[in-house]
């Protein structure tokens, strides 16, 4: 095998379809493995695909971060809209390979946790919008 | 005549370690033991020769893992890797769901072992050994059983966790100890292989 990079396995994100809600902190799209022993590895995840609809009368802006951790969420990657009435989907090349770590020793503090999602806009989230992720689980 | 080894963990496609009418030398309860193969015959990976260990243990999910508890069945029995008396299977395994198989064989010795650790077979396993080389194992005879142990790698509770192999099914005749010597000194050709962990 020729292939020596970083591969990992795809799945959805295992929240399964999220409706977001109103909450400040943001809804969970894909909880982390924790580690469970000191001293073995455990599995990042890179969001590979982003699937979202919502038909709340107006466009939303959807903010993914994560907020273990941290006393609430924070954003890693760029904004993105979802179009009112319009399905939307962003895929591996549009989307920075921001990876996501639950082991607290491996990242900056406010950059570790599980995949987190608010739409509308931070601190006044609007509910409605259907999303779904698929990572790339490595390790 | 030199000894041969055989090739038993390469990367390829699984094949069989000898041919029918070869010798085979092999580790089982905790010594040397010299056979001639007399048939050999496929097991292909199919819908019997997959198990699904939630089902098969009696249980009705695999708990989720937290920092606190790791999600895990408990080591059962598979049934269908069972063989008679002078028969051998030769197998390679992967899981089909998100899961890690910890092998034990016989139930009481752990495979794929270090000093400290007992490594698994998981979906990981096959991004880069694709062939699943390296869970290749071998059940000897009766009552030195594969027993399989399944842990969840994932915060969240699994409802199924399946686990496929695939591979050979020897009937061997054990050849008498004077063959067998002649075989230990390096004068007649044998291939070699582990059969058990212990």
């Amino acid at each position: 095998m020729d292939n020596i990079t970083r591969i990992g396995i795809r799945k959805a994100g295992n929240a399964g379809l999220v409706t977001t809600t109103a909450a400040a902190v943001g809804d969970t799209l894909h909880t982390l493995p924790v580690r469970l022993a000191v001293g073995q590895g455990t599995r990042t995840a890179i969001i590979r695909k982003i699937m979202a609809y919502q038909n709340t009368g107006a466009n939303q802006a959807l903010f993914i971060g994560t907020r273990t951790n941290v006393p609430g969420f924070v954003q890693v990657l760029p904004t993105l809209i979802a179009i009112n009435g319009v399905e939307t989907i962003w895929q591996e090349l549009e989307i920075p390979a921001f990876e996501f770590t639950n082991d607290t020793t491996a990242g900056a503090a406010g950059r570790t946790g599980d995949i987190c999602v608010i739409a509308g806009a931070i601190g006044v989230p609007v509910a409605g919008t259907l999303i779904m992720i698929e990572v790339e689980e490595i390790g | 005549m030199s000894r041969e080894v055989a090739n038993i963990y390469d990367p390829g496609p699984i094949s069989p370690v000898a041919q029918i009418k070869e010798n085979l030398s092999i580790w089982t309860l905790q010594k040397w033991q010299h056979y001639r193969i007399e048939k050999c015959e496929p097991l292909p990976l199919s819908r019997p020769m997959i198990v699904e260990a939630i089902t098969a243990s009696g249980a009705t999910t695999l708990a989720a893992s937290t920092a606190a508890v790791v999600g895990t069945i408990q080591k059962f029995l598979v049934t269908f890797l069972q063989v008679q008396a002078d028969d051998l299977v030769h197998l390679r395994w992967q899981p089909l769901d998100d899961v890690e198989g910890v092998l034990w064989e016989p139930s009481g010795t752990g495979r794929y072992t270090s000093l400290s650790v007992q490594a698994r077979v998981s979906l990981m396993t096959a991004l880069r050994d694709p062939y699943a080389a390296t869970s290749t194992f071998f059940v000897m005879g009766r009552d030195r059983d594969m027993n399989l142990e399944v842990r969840n790698p994932n915060p969240v509770a699994i409802a199924s966790a399946r686990f496929a192999f695939w591979g050979y099914r020897y009937t061997l005749e054990p050849l008498d100890k004077l063959i067998g010597k002649s075989i230990e000194d390096g004068k007649i050709a044998s291939t070699w292989l582990p059969a058990e962990g212990h």
